[in-house]
């Protein structure tokens, strides 16, 4: 059975009624910024919900549709306004950072942003016949630190302050429909992840020249650039990288992982020894929920994020890993939090957790933020069968499996317990 | 909980058969869609309503298919007399727009094996993506004829800008109750993904390509 949570603060940031919180992201230890559908980027204090700022029409009068972590202290917003806007909430959202416009204005509905590697990604709405991602390159407030993408030659003459970058390359083909998730491979940034709502999940690898040497972007560089298409079968809700896998979650639940192809075979009369992806299906009646809302990332895999608006709960599924292929991805029901009373009778929407002190905080339809918090032996339990399970793998591995495993420790976020 | 009878979808689609097949018979093939109209629902505000349904019968018998595959799967595509094409085929193209897009063209849908559907953003470019048609997967476990009626029995559904949306759910020459199956699929199916089930429905109608609507809901 999963163990139960009871909320046990919750907060409607000072919206009007009927108005939906839409998004959930953590700009610094005790700031978090929320979108809602009154158009509104606000920021509150995670320790004791406090209204930290807001920005009334962060899009103008045009609705948001991301709102992502850029960096410490740094949010970023997408509207239908057809642009990116950078928040810096240290001086409470009192104007916009840096604005990214699409050439066309067409609705960005998906946004990705790598700080280390400097590189916006925006993916826009089918308008007439074409749906884009728009790439900006560039570093946004200071020259970046860290694990830096290394960048090609073709970029570098331009790479600049991206608060005054323009459009550096654009991928216009290999989509035809509204283009709705985007994300960056965690330890390779120059692998960039697009999912629409034609089914297809598309991986990019940026450092390919574009085929042209115009320095202006040009509309074939997904020619070159198109690295691995997915064809998950149904329209794309989520995708992303859990480690090294995708993951992808579609509109009408199907949830699947795929493997991602490091090296294209020139073999094609041999049958793939190992399984190359994971189908659940349709994941409702699996878990008893009637949709879901995300699939996160944290150290030991996943979490599946499905609720029950006629239930009223919200349950927080670990997904992990067992054995080196992709096939042993696995839903740990009996291991997951139940949020006993969700959103009431209304949809979940967004959903952020601060790994450190184990508190959960949600976002919904009722216009509330809620406040979870696993009880302190929880984590701890949590922590601690991870941490076996995690020796027990390291002894197995061979020297080498090893430091590259160090590695990509490195590079990825403090600890999370689950 | 589902608010319409099985008995009032047929008297339905006996009307609309008898009209399509005896009254006012066309020459080609009606399609049969179905037409949602949902309310208490904000497509800028609410979840997205999209995905795929899988039906029961096939809705559209002439859809064409091609297979792109290894020796193994082109064998298996002639034995069921399937369209294939092999990779020395596909390097054939060139990557030459014109003649992918001629491709694309061709066929409604396209399948290939695992391990060459690996290749084909590198032989063929993003030219199926675009055209909407990149291919469905299929292992060699796969039955492949199986697999070509689980393609052609599959429908996609997006709701856009505005509150009301139609599904080919099937044609004038399928029998009464192949038809009511692949409706009623169809319709629970949908109203399954709609936060509010039933109360999300405005109205639902059946309607052949040249036929007046008959409302169900």
């Amino acid at each position: 059975m999963p163990h139960t949570l009871h909320a046990t603060s919750s907060t409607s940031l000072g919206t009007a009624d009927g108005t939906y919180i839409y998004a959930l992201a953590s700009a610094s230890s005790d700031i978090l910024g929320a979108t809602s559908s009154d158009n509104s980027l606000r920021l509150f204090s995670a320790s004791t919900l406090a209204a930290r700022g807001s920005v009334a029409r962060a899009h103008d009068d045009h609705s948001i549709t991301c709102l992502v972590r850029v960096g410490e202290n740094v949010l970023a917003t997408a509207g239908r306004d057809g642009c990116v806007r950078v928040w810096d909430v240290r001086d409470g959202g009192a104007k916009a950072a840096g604005v990214y416009k699409s050439e066309t204005g067409a609705s960005v509905l998906s946004l990705a942003v790598s700080e280390g590697a400097g590189v916006v990604a925006a993916g826009t709405e089918l308008v007439g016949s074409i749906a884009r991602v728009v790439i900006w390159y560039g570093y946004l407030f200071s020259p970046p630190r860290g694990p830096l993408l290394k960048v090609p030659e073709h970029i570098s003459k331009t790479y600049r302050d991206l608060r005054t970058a323009s459009v550096k390359a654009q991928y216009t083909e290999s989509h035809n429909d509204d283009i709705t998730a985007l994300s960056f491979h965690p330890t390779a940034p120059h692998l960039l992840l697009s999912g629409a709502t034609d089914a297809l999940v598309n991986i990019y690898n940026l450092l390919t020249p574009p085929s042209t040497t115009t320095t202006a972007a040009t509309d074939t560089d997904d020619d070159t650039a198109l690295h691995q298409v997915i064809n998950h079968g149904s329209s794309i809700h989520r995708a992303g990288f859990l480690g090294t896998d995708v993951y992808a979650l579609s509109h009408d639940e199907q949830l699947a992982m795929y493997a991602v192809v490091e090296e294209v075979p020139e073999d094609t009369e041999r049958a793939p020894e190992t399984a190359e992806c994971k189908q659940w299906g349709d994941v409702r009646g699996l878990l008893g929920c009637e949709y879901v809302v995300d699939v996160m990332e944290n150290s030991s895999g996943g979490v599946v994020v499905a609720g029950s608006h006629s239930g009223h709960w919200v349950d927080l599924v670990p997904l992990r890993k067992a054995g080196a292929g992709i096939e042993g991805w696995g839903m740990l029901r009996d291991e997951g939090m139940r949020l006993h009373g969700g959103h009431g009778g209304e949809v979940m929407r967004g959903v952020w957790v601060d790994e450190g002190t184990g508190t959960i905080y949600t976002a919904g339809e009722d216009g509330l933020v809620k406040v979870w918090r696993a009880p302190a032996e929880m984590v701890e339990v949590v922590e601690v069968t991870a941490k076996r399970e995690k020796r027990e793998k390291r002894e197995k591995r061979t020297k080498e499996e090893r430091r590259e495993r160090r590695e990509k420790k490195e590079a990825k976020a403090r600890f999370r317990p689950y | 909980m589902s608010k319409i009878t099985v008995a009032g979808v047929r008297g339905n689609v006996k009307e609309l058969l008898e009209y399509s097949t005896n009254e006012k018979k066309r020459n080609f093939l009606e399609t049969v869609e179905l037409q949602i109209g949902l309310k208490n629902y904000d497509p800028q505000r609410d979840k997205r309503f999209s995905g795929t349904v899988k039906l029961p019968q096939v809705p559209r018998p002439g859809m064409t298919i091609c297979i792109l595959g290894d020796q193994h799967d082109i064998d298996r595509a002639k034995h069921h007399s399937f369209e294939s094409m092999s990779v020395d085929d596909l390097k054939k193209l060139n990557k030459n727009k014109k003649l992918i897009k001629k491709l694309a063209r061709k066929y409604d849908a396209f399948i290939a094996s695992e391990q060459l559907i690996k290749q084909i953003p590198r032989l063929l470019g993003p030219g199926l993506s675009k055209a909407g048609k990149f291919p469905t997967p299929v292992s060699h476990a796969e039955d492949l004829a199986q697999k070509v009626t689980d393609v052609k029995c599959t429908i996609k559904f997006q709701l856009k800008k505005v509150l009301c949306l139609g599904v080919a759910v099937g044609n004038v020459g399928m029998t009464e109750d192949h038809l009511i199956g692949n409706i009623m699929l169809a319709i629970n199916y949908l109203v399954s993904l709609l936060k509010k089930g039933w109360q999300n429905v405005g109205s639902l109608t059946i309607k052949a390509s040249m036929s007046p609507p008959k409302r169900l809901y």
